[in-house]
């Protein structure tokens, strides 16, 4: 599959999204009657500018060579780092979005879906598995109000055919 | 304000602003927009389409010129690991009738260079004339 990192970033995005829907974030009844959450498909551009609040960012990191999985048969791995940025409009919005995204993503397994020509994502026989999803406080770096800051970080590997 | 004719103020500086201008026009504040990109596919977020047959196309909206202000500081830091902590950046001032004109703008070029918007500082004016200023920081410096 080519580029298969920009396919498993869309895959992510459409996973937060539905995590985030199904928790009721995007309206119309929100949790604590928070601002609905806006999802964002890459990470803020200008930490000098806080973005809207409960912005969540979904951005993808470092990827890995690709292994070999010991069950032969031409099954191979990647994993690639991921973030979810969440911008939350106080802090304990911040920890219940985040909290929300990491316990959905925890151990969690998903179809790799290829959005080529199709906007929902067709299959495409890969599976994502994400591991050591955590919840990371940023240092302070920047103006932002750090409170309500949070980031959830982890591993997505793609088991993917030779 | 009695005696306070807003249209002449503006006027008055705008000629100011054109005086303190370089003479080549190319060279003024030229302010530029983002491009409008349209896919006939799915595309990620920043325009750019999931299959690497199709071809976004791609609107591109004139510079425009209006008469402004520019204030200019040079990068007063040394290179870090993390860039300049203190990068190359220019102050525009306006006026407000011609802010409205590019007040959607995402970046001027100026003298071959492009300077990134940052922020607009708070609003201020003097009588019924609004005054703009707007922070761009550089992102390409010759």
């Amino acid at each position: 599959m080519r580029h298969r990192q920009r396919h498993l970033h869309k895959t992510l995005c459409e996973h937060v999204r539905g995590l985030l829907d199904a928790g009721g974030w995007f309206g119309p009844n929100v949790p604590f009657g928070a601002a609905p959450a806006v999802l964002q498909e890459m990470a803020p551009d200008d930490l000098t500018t806080m973005p809207a609040p409960d912005t969540v960012a979904v951005s993808m990191g470092t990827e890995a060579g690709v292994d070999d999985e010991e069950i032969g048969g031409g099954l191979l791995s990647c994993r690639t780092e991921f973030y979810v940025d969440v911008f939350g409009q106080d802090l304990s919005t911040a920890v219940a979005l985040s909290s929300d995204v990491r316990d959905g993503l925890s151990r969690a397994t998903v179809p790799l879906l290829d959005f080529s020509t199709n906007p929902a994502g067709d299959p495409t026989g890969g599976l994502i598995e994400f591991d050591e999803v955590a919840i990371d406080i940023p240092p302070v770096a920047s103006q932002l109000d750090k409170r309500c800051w949070r980031v959830v970080t982890g591993g997505a590997t793609v088991f993917f055919g030779e | 304000m009695d005696g306070f004719d807003p249209d002449v103020y503006r006027d008055a500086m705008r000629v100011a602003f054109e005086m303190a201008a370089t003479p080549d026009s190319g060279e003024q504040p030229w302010f530029g927009f983002d491009d409008t990109i349209t896919n006939t596919g799915p595309a990620a977020a920043d325009g750019v389409p999931f299959n690497p047959a199709a071809v976004a196309t791609v609107a591109r909206r004139a510079n425009v010129h209006v008469p402004c202000g520019v204030e200019y500081a040079d990068a007063s830091e040394q290179p870090t690991p993390f860039g300049l902590m203190s990068a190359t950046r220019i102050v525009v001032t306006l006026m407000d009738e011609d802010w409205a004109k590019v007040s959607d703008c995402t970046h001027v070029l100026l003298g071959g260079d492009k300077y990134l918007r940052r922020r607009v500082e708070p609003p201020s004016g003097l009588f019924d004339v609004g005054i703009v200023r707007v922070h761009f920081t550089a992102v390409t410096e010759t």
